[in-house]
């Protein structure tokens, strides 16, 4: 049954790939686009390449049409360029050498590299863009690192040399000397040509800076007022700025600011750079986002980040995300607006930079809040030590003690576990004693703080109980807090939980954002925590509490109002309750942090209980409330189409498609966004109003709602009319393509990226498949897998479509990765179910998981319908012989075969299979005697035999993917059969497989059998009929046998090559060892004692590390020095 | 003459060497040993590929954990 055969590679298969142009909207707008393109907000990221592989060390040519990247994939690095305004991205050199760090000449027209071809530790070497064949190497001696033009000229470079020590070195293109610039730690250098500045990183004694030299005087240390490490350097075009990266927060909370931690772009002023002062930089990237390797051209800022998946080029306006010409008014409206705490640090340092925020102690200040609401203790402790230097001798003490605060945080986070070793109890009770004598609340809060980290709730409690809200002073509130949440859930819940908070409820000095938000974290505990009678009691207690606040009072009220509204049964007393949450919203809306709050807890209420009708009316209200001019009004909206979508979804669930598609509309309108035109065509087709589409789409484009995405529209309705062929998907491809505004949009790339996985499917031949189809279907799936990340409806389909794609081609690893990643996900109909796991179940097969596989075909027996019931029951069967559980596939193989109506193929090959199974069964057994049970293999076998004979040959065509032949199915059960026979028999079963074996010959391709594995099959047969002979007494026929594998052994020997083959050596031994016992000296023996000679003095020269070959070799010439050549 | 234009129209084209797929012993053990489902195989294809999205009838949101529909803390000023 183990077939002899070997070795499918599908080949490289997305080598080739299809490029991604990054292209923002550039044809005619609809209304819809100009009212988007007109919201203020923060610019998002455009992506250039995509993964699954890193895409990393971007340049590009001053014109911004040219870009090289390099990628790593398979454990090697290659260079790849794209041009920017086409749709084209290419492997720059073949796959021989690994090759980075590519940079474009100043006139665009050369490329300077590291390449690997002839040196391991890399040559500086250049090429003509394009010019693959005309590559030119330097001998720099020593490793080479970071090139960069200096002119059309020079080239600047890191040398390094064995030790650590590096050099900055100058190299002249025409005389091909060299000038070595700087010595020591040194790497990453960049330089200004027209100026003839350089910067650098350089390590020395107070740590890893960048460095600034200029043509004359001495280089300068550029001293950064930020947390952390600075590293790539680059210059503006004009030389007026320098870029960099900096691991600026503790983005992985491992207490540590290294190149593990997510990297920011700053830039600062180079003409600022002097003397020993520390400058505050300009920062142009969100921490969320992890940019590093900047590349500075006119109109845009190039850059390589990882918060996608994979590392991948993007790009932002040269000045960064935050608009330009955003002024104090609206970086204000931005920070009020902020989503997260990283958003904020940009916008403090943009209102810094631009004088709103004047004093560095308020800038430290709000730094210093937000690092600490991140949770990120080793930033927050860089401002707070900044805070302390300039603080007064009585601010000193209450500084001090937030300090030990963030430092027992981040010793918190070094812990392995949740238990509390001695040593950090040790050190706990230190800073304990540090705060316990000293006055204040600051002093108890942090040591109420320091009791929870060693489990001790009781005296937490007790301290934060003697916390007055009159006594809170600046930064007392998040002390407070985080000693709430961690005693949360630790017996702390109801009642004490609200008497807890009370004093940051209450507390006069908090503003009403700070206090929204303690309360907004209570309800949020109490959801999770309470039942709906518990809520309603802890509220009511609360607005006992806060009796006159003119926040906190409505949003308890509303809390009430949506807690009633879900626990009403019938719709009219839903409406009812909703009618009084939509008065306090009316009566609340000019405060922007209550209309927030207040509209995300209804949101959390409703979300929770699935009252999507009522989700759709806040989300209407908010947006209502919320002006265009407004930053606010970009989350609103999508806040809103979130919301409608949820409605048209869950009615699509509730088979309600004229509401769905009424939905679906209600967003489109809105959006112009190609969900929801998917949406509103799937649902009006289900609706049976499938006609009315088109009048609708007339419509909308000639009020201007829709332009370009009436191109998707229109190949959307064409899918939909009857079956695709390669024709209508090629033509359905050009008219996407023209789309060029919906490059971003995650639904347009699902789109091509399904009927590029359709061609793949159309065009498939067999085992052949178009490996362009391949490579495009996939960027465009990953494209659409990334942009639409946050959307799990399209996430699932991308990844089935990705699934399904790499299933089609055999690629069966990447195929097994995206089925895993798609289950969680769930599927939305049983049909979608039984796609995954069948289709899984192959690929673990395929991958030598029978057993998986067969977990997998009984997931999907059980979810299967009758019709599909005998597939599962022979697969199981299949996969089970696979997975070695013979006694379970013997059950499934037996119940199948025995149904009716099955094709002759299906039953032969499974009657095949039970036949192997049950020798499997009988071989496992410990009494091997039962004969019953080996006449039962063998009558399998000889109706497999029997009915073979009546197989037609299938050709691989279309999906068919390998040929079958009978003639296959008649060796192998052949070979089985003479296993089990003896005597006669046995030859008799071994000589009808030596003549099939013998017919295969002049049709090897055809039945996929290699010429080596064919010999050896037919040298085994061979030998086992001497053997048989000589077993019989009968030496003239075993010679006449071993006269015939004579010629095959030299066969084999001259198809391997003379190597080191196993068979080959396992064939010449067992030749030798019956020539012995034959007396044979016939033709045959010349010929063997020549190829054995050969082999022999061949493998004498190989190298032998383990000793596998030496042992062959011994086992050789120890059967032949016994043959008495 | 004609083998040696053809061989020419090879050499030049680049495109007459044979394709050679090398056939791996799980492809080759399914198709001797398994069975063929060309109908089944045709009906799940069309389900496991999407044009658009998956409609789930419920959000994967849970309460307190979407970014937009974010509250946040205040800042301290000092002020």
């Amino acid at each position: 049954m183990k077939s002899l055969l070997r070795i499918l590679v599908m080949g490289s298969l997305l080598g080739a790939a299809v490029g991604v142009q990054g292209k923002e909207a550039a044809s005619q707008d609809t209304i819809v686009q100009r009212r988007l393109k007109e919201l203020p907000q923060l610019v998002a990221p455009t992506k250039l390449t995509v993964g699954p592989d890193d895409n990393f060390q971007v340049d590009v040519d001053s014109n911004e049409r040219l870009m090289t990247f390099t990628r790593r994939a398979n454990l090697s690095t290659q260079l790849y360029f794209q041009n920017l305004n086409e749709v084209s991205e290419q492997k720059l050199l073949d796959d021989s050498a690994d090759s980075r760090s590519a940079v474009i000449s100043p006139d665009g027209k050369t490329l300077a590299f590291v390449y690997y071809k002839t040196n391991a530790q890399g040559d500086l070497c250049e090429m003509p863009v394009g010019s693959p064949g005309e590559v030119n190497c330097y001998k720099i001696g020593g490793a080479v690192e970071s090139p960069s033009w200096w002119g059309r000229d020079r080239l600047l470079l890191v040398r390094r040399d064995n030790s650590e020590k590096a050099q900055l070195v100058v190299v002249n293109r025409q005389t091909r000397q060299q000038e070595v610039l700087e010595q020591g730690e040194l790497w990453q250098p960049t330089v200004h040509a027209s100026s003839g500045r350089v910067a650098f990183v350089k390590q020395d004694q107070e740590g890893v800076r960048l460095v600034l030299r200029a043509p004359t005087g001495t280089p300068q240390i550029v001293r950064l007022d930020l947390p952390g490490v600075s590293g790539f350097p680059e210059f503006s075009p004009d030389g007026e700025w320098l870029y960099f990266s900096h691991y600026f927060s503790d983005s992985n909370l491992d207490q540590k600011l290294d190149a593990s931690d997510n990297s920011v772009i700053f830039r600062i002023k180079v003409s600022e750079v002097q003397g020993k002062q520390k400058l505050i930089p300009q920062q142009l990237t969100s921490s969320n986002e992890n940019c590093s390797f900047p590349r500075v051209r006119r109109e845009h800022l190039y850059m390589t980040c990882d918060f996608e998946g994979s590392l991948d080029v993007y790009r932002v306006p040269a000045t960064g995300v935050v608009p330009a010409d955003w002024d104090a008014s609206r970086l204000a409206n931005a920070h009020q607006t902020s989503r997260n705490y990283a958003q904020r640090i940009l916008l403090v340092n943009h209102q810094y930079k631009l004088g709103v925020i004047k004093e560095r102690n308020e800038y430290l200040r709000r730094m210093l809040s937000n690092f600490i609401l991140r949770q990120d203790a080793v930033a927050g402790r860089y401002y707070l030590s900044q805070l302390l230097e300039g603080a007064a001798k009585d601010a000193q003490p209450r500084l001090r003690q937030l300090d030990i605060f963030l430092q027992a945080l981040a010793e918190k986070r070094l812990q392995l576990t949740n238990q509390v070793t001695v040593e950090f109890r040790t050190k706990v009770q230190k800073w304990q004693a540090m705060v316990k004598s000293q006055p204040g609340a600051t002093a108890r809060l942090v040591s109420a703080f320091l009791f929870t980290l060693i489990d001790q709730p009781a005296p937490a409690i007790k301290t934060l109980g003697s916390v007055r809200a009159t006594e809170l002073r600046e930064f007392d509130d998040y002390l407070l807090f985080a000693a709430i949440e961690r005693l949360t859930g630790r017996g702390v819940t109801g009642e004490r939980l609200a008497s807890l908070y009370s004093p940051i409820l209450v507390a006069s000095r908090l503003s009403d954002e700070g206090k929204l938000f303690y309360a907004y974290q209570l309800l949020l505990t109490a959801q999770e925590r309470l039942s709906a009678k518990e809520r309603v009691a802890l509220v009511n207690q609360l607005l006992t509490r806060v009796t006159s606040d003119k926040v906190l009072v409505p949003l308890l009220k509303s809390e009430l109002v949506a807690l009633q509204l879900i626990a009403e049964k019938k719709d009219a007393g839903k409406a009812q309750a909703y009618r009084e949450l939509d008065k306090l919203m009316s009566e609340t809306r000019a405060n922007y942090f209550l209309r927030r709050t207040l509209s995300v807890r209804a949101f959390d209420n409703f979300l929770a209980h699935d009252e999507v009708q009522y989700l759709t009316y806040v989300a209407t209200t908010w947006l209502k409330y919320t002006e265009k001019s407004d930053t606010e009004f970009a989350y609103a909206r999508q806040i809103y189409v979130d919301k409608v979508l949820a409605r048209a979804y869950f009615n699509w669930g509730e088979k309600k498609y004229r509401y769905a598609s009424n939905n679906f509309y209600g967003s489109l309108s809105l959006t112009d966004d190609l969900e929801s035109h998917y949406g509103y065509i799937r649902a009006m087709q289900m609706d049976g109003q499938s006609a009315e589409v088109n009048k609708v789409y007339e419509s909308l484009r000639k009020r201007e709602f829709v332009a370009d995405n009436l191109g998707y529209v229109e190949v959307l309705l064409a899918l939909s009319q009857g079956e695709l062929t390669a024709k209508t998907a090629d033509e359905a491809l050009k008219s996407l393509h023209k789309i060029d505004s919906a490059y971003q949009s995650p639904m347009y790339q699902l789109l091509l990226g399904y009927l590029y996985l359709r061609q793949v499917e159309l065009g498939r031949e067999g085992l052949h498949f178009s490996p362009e189809m391949l490579a495009a279907a996939h960027k465009h799936l990953m494209l659409a897998y990334d942009l639409g990340r946050e959307n799990h409806r399209i996430v699932a389909s991308a990844l089935s479509n990705l699934a399904a794609l790499h299933s089609q081609v055999g690629n069966w690893g990447m195929a097994r990765r995206f089925f895993e990643l798609r289950e969680p996900y769930g599927f939305v109909e049983p049909l979608e179910e039984v796609h995954h796991r069948w289709y899984l179940a192959r690929a673990h097969f395929q991958l030598a998981d029978g057993r998986a596989a067969a977990e997998q075909m009984a997931k999907l027996g059980k979810i299967a319908g009758a019709d599909l019931q005998p597939a599962v029951e022979q697969q199981l069967g299949f996969y089970n012989l696979e997975g070695g559980d013979y006694v379970a596939a013997e059950k499934y193989l037996s119940q199948f075969v025995a149904r009716p109506n099955l094709t002759a193929w299906n039953r032969v090959r499974a009657q095949l299979g039970l036949a192997y199974a049950q020798w499997k069964t009988w071989q496992n057994k410990k009494s091997k005697s039962a004969s019953a049970e080996r006449s039962k293999v063998l009558q399998t076998l000889t109706q497999v035999l029997a009915e073979a004979d009546k197989l037609a040959p299938v050709p691989a065509s279309g999906q068919q993917r390998i040929a079958l032949e009978p003639l296959r199915l008649k060796i192998l059960a052949g070979g089985l059969k003479a296993q089990l026979l003896t005597g006669a028999d046995r030859a008799k079963a071994l000589k009808e497989v030596a003549g099939h074996l013998e017919s295969v010959g002049s049709k090897l391709t055809a039945v996929a059998m290699t010429t080596e594995n064919w010999l050896v099959f037919r040298l085994k047969t061979e030998l086992q009929l001497a053997d048989l002979e000589l077993s019989g007494g009968r030496k003239t026929a075993a010679q006449n046998y071993l006269d015939g594998a004579g010629s095959m052994i030299e066969e084999l020997a001259q198809s391997v090559d003379y190597g080191f083959n196993s068979q080959l050596i396992d064939s010449l031994v067992t030749f030798w060892g019956l020539a012995r016992l034959a007396d044979y000296s016939g033709k045959s023996h010349k010929t063997v004692s020549k190829t054995t000679d050969k082999l022999l003095s061949k493998l004498a020269q190989l190298e032998d590390p383990s000793g596998m070959v030496g042992h062959h070799v011994k086992r050789l010439q120890a059967i032949r020095a016994a043959t008495g050549r | 003459m004609r083998t040696v234009m053809i061989g020419l129209i090879c050499l030049l084209a680049g495109s007459c060497a044979p394709v050679i797929y090398n056939i791996d012993r799980q492809t080759v053990m399914e198709a001797d040993a398994s069975g063929d489902w060309p109908e089944v195989e045709k009906r799940l294809q069309k389900v496991g590929q999407k044009p658009g999205t998956t409609f789930y009838a419920k959000s994967r949101k849970q309460p307190g954990k979407d970014e937009n529909e974010s509250v946040l803390n205040a800042e301290q000023t000092g002020k």
